[in-house]
Formats: C-alpha cells, sequence, structure tokens
C-alpha cells in the first residue's frame, strides 16, 4: 500500500515533490556551506594572524637575572621552536664623516644573536647589502647619507666613541616590536621608535657594548625573542587567544621578578579575535537572509499543493480512512522529501566546497555542519508537509476542507500592523546603534571575553522581514481595492477581459500577493548581498592600495630616486597612468616624521584620494587648497595637538639639503591628514613637490605610483626589470599588500562565500519568480479547461497568466530591490567596524543586478509559457480536467 | 440568430463515432450515428449511466472530435466558430470558475464574445430567469450543487446562442424544482427561438421536450421511444 502511494504520489505530484526537494537541497547545502566557510576562514585568520608576528615572546631580563634559568622557565610554560638573543644598546649619536659631517641625535645599537635572521624573517626589509656587519636603518642611513662600505662612529653612553664597518640598509617594518618597551602596564602611551638605529651580530655587538653595561647598566636591555611551537595552536582565534595568553601568564609566575615578557603573539590573536567575530556576524547576516528564503520557498512549494492535499485528504476521509493513515501517509511524503533534499543537499555542499575552497567539506567539524544542516532539512520537509496535514485534518470538516479559494479573513499579522510594527524597531534600533557609533563588535584588548552586540542586527532583519509583509499588505491591497486601476492598466492587453481577469487575480490576491513577496524577499536578498560584497571588495582594494598607494609602487631613495625612471614607467604596457612622489623625512621639533611631497593636481590619476583621509572629509577642497598655497603642507592630528596649531600657522619642518645637512624650511598648516597613500600609521606630513624641491633644493621624487588597466602583476614584472639595476629599489603591487595587511577584516577574502551567495540569491530570484509561478499556475489548469471548453481562444486566456507574471516579477523586483539597497546601507553603516576607512558610499554592481533582474524575468517568462501552453493541450485532456 | 439562413441544419452527423483507447482495450462510447439538428429543435437524450450522452454532446458541441464520420454544423460555421458564441454549453461536471463570483461567471460568455455594453445587466437578467438574482456576490464554493448547475444554465444561455447544450442540468435537483427550471429553459427557447439539446436521467424530464433521443451502450436512436427505467 506504501509504495504505491509513493508511486501515485510521484506520478500525480511530481513536480511539486521536486520542487520541494530542490527547495529544502539549495537550504540545506547553504547551511552548510555556510558552516564550513566559517570553519575556513576561522582558521585562515588565525594562521595569517600568527605568521604576521615578527617576535612571538619577546622575554626581557632583569640586570642581573640567571639567563639558564630563564630559558628553562620559557620552555617550561610553552612549546618553543627556537629562541635567541638580542641585546640592546643605547648609544647617544651616529656620525659619519666625509667633506662635511653629519651627524644624528641618539638611537640603539641591535645585536642579534646566531640564526636570528632565519628564525625571524618578518619584518626585515633588505634594501640594499648584507647582514654580516653593521646594517643601518633606513632613516639612519639617509640622516648619514651613508651607505654599505661606509665607517661610521657610535657615540657610545659612558665610552669612548667607536667605528663600525656598515654593510648593509634595512626598513625596518617591525621597529615598533622590537624596540618596545617590555612590561609596561597595557594602555600606556607606546613608545615611539628610535629614529636611529644601528643592527649588529651579537658577537660585534657584545665586544662593542660589553665595557658599557658593566658601567651604565641601565643603557643596556637583553632579552631573549621565542618562537612558538604554532602547531599546537587552536584553529580557532579565540581559543588560540586564550591558549597563548594562559602560557604568558605562565612563564610570568615562573619568572616572576627576573624577566617580563611582551607576549606580542597574544596581543595579535587579540586583535584577530575581534575581527574573526566580525567575519562570522558577516558570515551570520549575509547567509541568514538567504537560508529563510531557502525555507519559505519550500514552504510557499508545499503550499502551493495545499488545495490539491487538501482534497485528497477529503476524498480519502469520505472514503473511511483513518486520520492515522492519512497523517502516515503525509509523514511519508515529508520523509521523502526531506531526505531526498537532505542527501542531494549534502552533494551540492560538497562540491560547492571543492570547487570555491579546494578541499573537502568531511572534515570532523564540517561533518558536523553537514550532519547538522542535513537534520534542519529533515525538520523543515516535516514542518512544511506533514504539520499543515496535520492542522488540516484536525481542524477541518470535510466539507469545508473542498473549499479551494480560502477564507478571507486577514491573518494574524496583517491586524496586528506586525510589519509596521517590524519596520518601526528596525529603525530604531538602527538609530540606537547609530547613537553608540556603531560599536557592534566588542573585544577590549586583554580581555578574554568578546562580546558581539547582536541586537544591532535586529535593523536589517527586521527589515528584511517587515518590507516583505509590508509588500504582501500593498499587493493585497492593490490587487482587491485597486481593481479599477489594474483593469484599467491591463485593458490594452486584455480588452473586455479585464473585468475578469481582475477579479479573479483580486480572489486570489493572496497567493498572488505571497508570490509578490517572495520574490522581493528574493530581489532584497540579492541586492543586499551584492551591493554589500561590491561595497566590500571596493573598501578592500582601498586599504590595499592606501598601504601600497597605488596598483603598483615604485619605491627608492632620495640616492637612488625612483623618479627618474617616470618616463619609461608611464610608458610600460598596461600601465593607465603614473605619477612621481616624494618620500623624504623631516623634523617636526625633535621628531622626525615622513614627508611626503605631491602633485595635487594629478597624484589622483595614479592612486585613489578618499574624503577619509583629511579630518575634513573633502579630499577635493584639501588638494585644492594644497594646489592654491605652495607652502601648504598637511599634518597628522598628534602633532596638531603637540603644537597646538592653527590654520594658516606657520610650521617650521627641518629638511635635508643638497649638503646632506637639515635646514628649516617654512610651511604653512593647512589641513590635518589621516591617512595617505604608502604613509606609516604614525604622524607624516604631505606637502607640495614643487615647493620642497625649490626650497630644498634636492628635486628628487623617491617614488613613483603606477594606475595599471593590465594584469598588475605583469606590469609589476615588467617595472622590476627596468629598476632591477638601481640599488634599493623595490617594487611592491596591491596583490603584495592584501598579505601584509595580515588578520585585518577586510583582508579576509569574502570571494568564496560571496560567489557562492550571489549564485544562490539567483537561484533563489528564479525559484521565487518562476517555481512559485508554475505551481500556482498548474493549480489553475481547471480553470484553463473551463475557460477553453467555454470557447476561449489562446490569445484570451493569455491575459491570466501574463498579468498575474508581471504582477510578481515586476512587484517583487521594483519593491525588492528598493528593500535591499536600503538594507545594504544598514549594514554597511553597521558594520562600519569590517572598514577601515569606512566607504563614502555604497557600491552597486549594476552588472549583477542586471544579471539577476534578466534571470528572473527570463525564469518568469518560461513559467508563464509553460502555463500557456496548457491552452494547446487538445480537447480530450481538458475534458479530463473536467471530470 | 437570423443572420444565417434558418432552412440550413445546425448540425448534421453522419456515421459519427467515437472511442477511447484505453490500455490497449477500445471503449465505444459512441457507435456510428447520424443526425440532424435544426432551429429551434427541442431534444431531450436519454440513457443509462455510461451509455455515452455526454461524450455525444461533447462531440455535438465541437469540444470533442469524433473518432470516425461526419459532423458539420452547416448553419455556424467550423469548429473553431461554434463558441462561444453559437452553441453554449452546460457541463455535467461542475463548470463554475472557482475565481469568479455568480455574476461574473455568468457575464464571462459575453467578455469572452467582445460584448463591451451591460454585461453585467445581461447576466444579471439571465440569472433572474432562474430566479438567482440574490447569488450574484457569491463564490461558486459557497453555492450548492443545485445552484451551480442552474448558475452554469444562466451562463450559458446568456449569449444568446443558436443551440444550448445542457448535460444533466436536473441532476441535484428535486423534482419540482428540475420541473420548473425545464420550464424556464424552453419558453427562453421558444422566445429567443433557440435550439435545445438537453441530456437527462429523468423520463419526465425528457417528456416535457417534443423530440427524444435515446442511447443505449453508445447506440443512439432518434425516434422517439418509451423507455422503462
Ligand atoms: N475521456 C475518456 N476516456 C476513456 N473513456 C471515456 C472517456 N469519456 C468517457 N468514456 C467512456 O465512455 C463511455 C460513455 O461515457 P459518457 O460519459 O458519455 O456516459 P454518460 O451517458 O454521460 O453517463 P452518465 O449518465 O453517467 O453521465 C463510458 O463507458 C466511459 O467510461
Ligand atoms: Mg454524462
Amino acid at each position: 500500500m506504501n509504495t504505491a502511494w509513493i508511486g501515485g504520489l510521484l506520478k500525480t505530484r511530481g513536480g511539486r515533490i521536486g520542487g520541494a526537494i530542490a527547495g529544502i537541497a539549495l537550504t540545506v547545502a547553504l547551511l552548510a556551506s555556510l558552516g564550513v566557510f566559517m570553519r575556513d576562514s576561522g582558521a585562515s585568520m588565525t594562521q595569517r594572524a600568527i605568521t604576521s608576528v615578527p617576535v612571538d615572546w619577546q622575554v626581557e631580563l632583569v640586570p642581573g637575572a640567571d639567563t639558564a634559568k630563564v630559558t628553562a622557565a620559557i620552555k617550561d610554560a610553552a612549546p618553543v621552536s627556537t629562541m635567541v638573543t638580542a641585546a640592546y644598546a643605547d648609544v647617544a649619536g651616529f656620525e659619519f664623516k666625509t667633506d662635511s659631517i653629519q651627524a644624528t641625535g641618539a638611537g640603539k645599537a641591535l645585536g642579534l644573536g646566531d640564526g636570528y635572521r632565519q628564525s625571524f624573517t618578518r619584518g626585515f626589509r633588505l634594501l640594499t647589502g648584507s647582514y654580516d656587519g653593521a646594517v643601518l636603518l633606513q632613516q639612519t642611513a639617509a640622516n648619514l647619507h651613508a651607505g654599505p662600505g661606509d665607517s661610521i662612529t657610535l657615540h657610545r653612553v659612558g665610552q669612548p666613541d667607536a667605528q663600525v664597518k656598515v654593510t648593509g640598509v634595512v626598513d625596518l617594518t617591525s621597529a615598533d616590536t622590537l624596540f618596545q618597551a617590555v612590561g609596561v602596564p597595557a594602555g600606556a602611551k607606546p613608545q615611539a621608535p628610535p629614529d636611529n638605529a644601528v643592527i649588529l651580530p651579537l658577537a660585534e655587538w657584545q665586544s662593542l657594548f660589553g665595557t658599557q653595561a658593566q658601567s651604565r647598566p641601565d643603557s643596556i636591555r637583553t632579552q631573549l625573542h621565542a618562537v612558538l611551537d604554532h602547531s599546537a595552536l587552536s584553529n580557532d582565534p579565540n581559543a588560540a587567544y586564550v591558549d597563548v595568553t594562559g602560557m604568558g601568564h605562565n612563564l610570568e609566575a615562573r619568572v616572576a621578578g627576573s624577566a617580563l615578557l611582551a607576549n606580542n603573539l597574544g596581543a595579535t590573536l587579540d586583535a584577530a579575535r575581534g575581527d574573526a567575530l566580525y567575519a562570522r556576524v558577516l558570515f551570520l547576516f549575509l547567509g541568514a537572509p538567504g537560508i529563510a528564503l531557502g525555507i519559505l520557498l519550500t514552504l510557499a512549494v508545499t503550499a502551493s499543493g495545499a488545495d490539491r492535499r487538501r482534497r485528497e485528504q477529503a476524498l480519502l476521509r469520505l472514503r473511511g480512512a483513518p486520520m492515522t493513515t492519512i497523517l502516515r501517509f503525509a509523514a511519508l511524503e515529508a520523509l521523502l522529501t526531506g531526505l531526498g533534499g537532505a542527501a542531494l543537499g549534502v552533494v551540492l555542499a560538497e562540491l560547492l566546497s571543492r570547487l570555491s575552497l579546494g578541499n573537502t567539506a568531511f572534515t570532523s567539524q564540517g561533518a558536523l555542519w553537514l550532519a547538522g544542516s542535513a537534520l534542519a532539512g529533515i525538520l523543515l520537509a516535516l514542518a512544511a508537509i506533514e504539520v499543515p496535514s496535520w492542522q488540516t485534518a484536525r481542524t477541518l470538516s470535510i466539507v469545508q476542507s473542498r473549499q479551494t479559494v480560502g477564507s478571507r479573513a486577514a491573518p494574524l499579522w496583517q491586524t496586528l500592523y506586525l510589519d509596521v510594527f517590524l519596520l518601526v524597531l528596525s529603525g530604531l534600533v538602527f538609530w540606537r546603534t547609530a547613537a553608540t557609533g556603531y560599536q557592534v563588535v566588542l573585544a577590549p584588548e586583554g580581555v578574554a571575553a568578546t562580546s558581539v552586540d547582536y541586537t544591532a542586527f535586529l535593523a536589517p532583519i527586521c527589515l528584511w522581514i517587515g518590507a516583505g509583509l509590508l509588500t504582501m499588505r500593498l499587493s493585497e491591497l492593490l490587487l482587491d481595492k485597486g481593481r479599477g486601476f489594474i483593469a484599467a492598466m491591463i485593458a490594452p492587453l486584455a480588452g473586455s477581459l479585464s473585468g475578469p481577469v481582475t477579479a479573479s487575480l483580486a480572489r486570489q490576491r493572496r497567493r498572488v500577493a505571497g508570490g509578490v513577496a517572495l520574490t522581493a524577499l528574493a530581489f532584497a536578498f540579492a541586492d543586499s548581498t551584492a551591493i554589500f560584497n561590491t561595497t566590500y571588495q571596493g573598501q578592500a582594494r582601498v586599504d590595499a592600495e592606501l598601504t601600497n598607494g597605488a596598483d603598483v609602487t615604485v619605491t627608492g631613495s632620495t640616492g637612488a630616486p625612483a623618479g627618474n625612471q617616470l618616463p619609461q614607467l608611464a610608458a610600460l604596457p598596461g600601465v593607465a597612468n603614473a605619477q612621481a612622489i616624494q618620500h623624504r623625512f623631516a623634523y617636526v621639533g625633535t621628531d622626525l616624521q615622513d614627508l611626503y611631497g605631491i602633485d595635487p593636481n594629478t597624484i589622483g590619476k595614479a592612486t585613489e584620494m578618499a574624503n577619509a583621509y583629511f579630518q575634513n572629509g573633502d579630499a577635493a577642497a584639501t588638494l585644492a587648497k594644497l594646489a592654491e598655497m605652495p607652502s601648504a603642507a598637511l599634518v597628522s592630528d598628534e602633532t596638531v595637538n603637540d603644537y597646538q596649531l592653527k590654520l594658516g600657522d606657520t610650521i617650521n619642518l627641518r629638511l635635508q639639503g643638497p649638503d646632506h645637512q637639515y635646514h628649516a624650511i617654512p610651511f604653512t598648516f593647512a589641513g590635518i591628514v589621516g591617512e595617505f597613500p604608502t604613509a606609516p600609521r604614525d604622524s607624516f606630513i604631505v606637502a607640495n613637490a614643487d615647493y620642497v624641491a625649490k626650497m630644498t633644493a634636492v628635486d628628487s621624487r623617491e617614488v613613483v605610483l603606477l594606475r595599471t588597466n593590465g594584469d598588475m602583476a605583469t606590469v609589476k614584472a615588467a617595472a622590476q626589470r627596468l629598476v632591477k639595476d638601481l640599488p634599493g629599489i623595490q617594487v611592491t603591487s596591491l596583490a603584495d599588500a592584501t598579505h601584509i595587511i595580515g588578520s585585518s577584516l577586510t583582508a579576509v577574502d569574502l570571494g568564496g562565500l560571496t560567489r557562492l551567495e550571489l549564485g544562490f540569491a539567483v537561484l533563489m530570484v528564479a525559484g521565487a519568480g518562476g517555481l512559485v509561478l508554475a505551481l500556482g499556475l498548474a493549480d489553475r489548469r481547471r480553470s484553463f479547461a473551463i475557460l477553453a471548453a467555454l470557447g476561449a481562444k489562446a490569445r484570451q486566456l493569455a491575459p491570466f497568466v501574463w498579468v498575474e507574471g508581471t504582477l510578481v516579477f515586476a512587484g517583487g523586483a521594483v519593491l525588492g530591490l528598493a528593500t535591499g539597497t536600503l538594507i545594504a546601507t544598514i549594514l554597511v553603516k553597521v558594520l562600519q567596524g569590517v572598514f577601515d576607512p569606512p566607504p563614502e558610499t555604497i557600491s552597486v554592481p549594476w552588472a549583477y543586478l542586471g544579471t539577476a533582474i534578466a534571470v528572473g524575468l527570463v525564469a518568469m517568462t518560461i513559467a508563464v509559457l509553460n502555463a500557456l501552453r496548457e491552452v494547446q493541450i487538445d480537447p480530450l485532456q481538458r475534458l479530463k480536467e473536467l471530470q | 440568430m437570423n443572420t444565417t439562413q434558418e432552412s440550413q441544419a445546425l448540425v448534421v452527423g453522419k456515421n459519427v463515432s467515437r472511442s477511447f483507447e484505453q490500455g490497449g482495450t477500445g471503449v465505444q462510447a459512441v457507435a456510428p450515428a447520424s443526425f440532424e439538428i435544426a432551429f429551434g429543435d427541442r431534444i431531450a437524450i436519454a440513457g443509462r449511466s455510461g451509455s455515452g450522452k455526454s461524450t455525444l454532446l461533447h462531440l455535438i458541441s465541437g469540444i470533442d472530435i469524433p473518432s470516425a464520420g461526419d459532423l458539420s454544423w452547416p448553419a455556424l460555421g467550423t469548429r473553431e466558430d461554434l463558441r462561444p458564441g453559437r452553441i453554449a454549453v452546460m457541463f455535467q461536471s461542475p463548470s463554475l470558475l472557482p475565481t469568479l463570483s455568480v455574476l461574473e461567471n455568468v457575464a464571462l460568455p459575453l467578455a469572452l464574445l467582445g460584448v463591451a455594453v451591460d454585461r453585467d445587466g445581461k447576466a444579471l437578467e439571465a440569472l433572474g430567469l432562474f430566479g438567482l438574482e440574490d447569488l450574484a456576490g457569491k463564490l461558486p464554493e459557497e453555492l450548492s450543487g443545485g445552484q451551480a448547475q442552474r448558475v452554469a444554465l444562466a451562463r450559458a444561455i446568456v449569449g444568446q446562442p443558436d443551440l444550448v447544450i445542457a448535460d444533466e442540468p436536473t441532476g441535484q435537483v428535486d423534482r419540482a424544482t428540475g420541473t420548473a427550471v425545464m420550464e424556464t429553459l424552453i419558453s427562453w427557447a421558444e422566445a429567443s427561438g433557440a435550439a435545445l439539446l438537453i441530456a437527462t436521467h429523468d423520463q419526465a424530464i425528457a417528456d416535457r421536450l417534443p423530440h427524444g433521443w435515446q442511447m443505449d451502450h453508445g447506440r443512439l436512436s432518434t425516434a422517439r421511444q418509451e423507455m422503462a427505467l
């Protein structure tokens, strides 16, 4: 009996069951994929955070401490893979004598033990020469105007001067970490790294500073730098953070009084935790509407068969079948659908995982997600099929269950104005979040607990649901009260049938409005995901461009300026624009800062000049001010505070002239700059290149920014070939920058996830528009048969279908796209913390939206044409329908 | 209806038959039959259940196509010209559009015909003939079986067709109501000059019409016979 029932089921309702299976499969696959992505992104963020740390642990020995004991304690506290000594000595000044004398202020001499360079590779960028002897910091080399082969003088503290031979120049990007003061309480003002330093092999350092250590122990620090065994760390950033912090505390307890710990790995993981939380929230909120849609779609498909099921149930009961039998049949149908959908969904998820992540979803953690998703799919099938059957069987009498046009009482949500309530709630939550400055993710530094203000996401969620319900209410209202209007609109198409067509639609307004709302939700999902993704990608690019300077950046020095090659670089194939800028160093008081000399009128052609870079939020106005006033200079907020500057004030900066001495040059304070392409995170200055060249009498442009319109890697390679003979010149591209940015969230590759989601969204648009329409139309075969028997011609039947199809598609598209754009705007605002700097506007991906609209249109057209094929079926078939 | 020559027959059938193939075994629902229907004819078709009445009506109305034989409508034109307009059918099974009200259902043939003015007035008038004005605003699912049948009858006559075909128009009502319905139909036909072709089990109903056809296991005899039920 059961097998016969299944056979009959598949024959009579194959399409609908197939639709339900497809809906469940989509839901399961999306849910499972989200889980797998979450697992993968967490792991890759932890990995990136770990590899971005220059030194995991810096353990500073208290003078007189027993090195062997501390070494043993470190090894006991944590799995250490490498440990090397690093020694620091204060130097009163550096000096280099040629025909003139260049001297610097105080600095440091850093001695690195054997194998240091091999174990700690991060943060060192050798510009020229080798690590064999004294290696100067880039700034120091520039100040002294010294290079490999030169002998420079170190003014030791309390000891006679010493000579060292320079073998190389290094850009020490991890100077902040290496020179940090270990043991200062968290939250203390971070110490700026020294402007001048030399790095020496430990043996040479000891021969130079051994005596200074005796006479002035306060000027000497000794540290042990350790790399921990990373394979032992968890893939989850939070768990890894808790582990590493725990080990740190353990060490501190063991060595209390004899050593201090700077837990750099812990601090980096601390920051990554917040990012990881953001990423999780992001995946959740980009994916949740998709899952909700999958569920709604499945429910819509099964609901479109509800009339038929009700009639069948009535028949079964008339024939005396007991309720348990009816319910058993329904359960069988649900199980069949659920198992089929879940199996298909798991296969789909595995396929997607292999395609977009390149590995299987079936890891221990992934398998759990897959199993959970499959179970959810089966439950969905039960909810969609078994529950309504049970309800029908319980609540309706046999006579009632024959009714097909259904009850006309307004549903509860309409009477309660739930849609309006949700929209107002969305607005209130958004307003509250805005008032707190969009503090959505809280991962306080140094505190193990993290928190996400999930309520902030009530804004987009309530908006999505509220807008969906409102769409339904408005559509119903239009179909009911706007009959005259619709009839007038379709009169050219439907002629004298516009009345019956409109009346028929009005009677089915709940079903049609449901279709419009579902289509609108699908469009809103596609639209908001796509807009958010495009904005995110654009911002990630801005972020990378900010770090790298431009698509491709050629970085030289004053001695070997990249600007000399500007015409050749500009002429490279694939280069759209090339701009040369100055990168010098300037003393602001005693503080040495980076100075960027630009051409304000043309720099925007090679790199993005975002409004967010400038404190007034207006890039165009700021650059115009620079162009107007040659002596204008933009400085950082900190400098303005330190020197109490007011707009128009003169600031004297000391820059190097051709004699390599620093000379005071007057600049006019014209604005505050927070970020600038290639500039460091701390204080720097932006000024007019022509003015700097004229006043310093040095007309070199150290850096060239290239905007590409061809392949970035090809341009980079070509530029590298062009400048390979110039000493110390570096060519970098955006792609390098995204790696350097490390665990900052915009560096997380959302690509795979969004590709997946955008694909799903298009499927949902097609499914909502087409499938629901197709199933609804199938339900009205009977009406079509009657109309045809009464003598309606094919062209007279067409309006019945086209009008509904057009309403569902156009109404859904218009309202959905409007809702989606609003949701994307809110999401971008709420997730502001993800972006650095925050985006100025949302970016709309027209091509994708065009595709989504086209796919929806095609799906609708196919559904309508398919329904109209019904008209061509021979009269016998129609008669059968009438029996 | 005087646009066509009244001298021509409405329907002419010569050796018309209809058989259904089902899983290899054929059922001959209508054996080769010859008949003619003229303007103003009033014909009752009687016969047992399954004897082929409905099948014959579908053939005559042009909805179904004969398996063999010639069927033509000399005064009405080709098969495509018959409905809506010249021939109207009231089906044995419920055939009201569930999403249209009673009034809209009755007015539907007028809309299909492209009638531009006063469709509702004409529909109300047709409903009025059967005393159904009060039901105008109701939906088909709110009607009793008998009411639905009468609404379908009103829909059949609203377009002033030349031939009204009704399949068991009184199948779901009591004898008295059935008689009244028939009276209405006959007087309407007399006034309009339309021909009537009505299938029924009920001999009393059949007796009210001047012509009686008989179906027996698919065989049609067009001579009046008293039959014992
Ligand atoms: N579409 C069809 N396919 C197969 N057989 C059919 C079809 N329609 C009718 N028949 C068969 O043709 C025969 C005549 O059926 P028909 O409906 O014409 O009888 P009827 O005289 O109208 O019966 P009733 O008085 O019960 O309405 C029956 O045996 C029936 O099974
Ligand atoms: Mg019959």
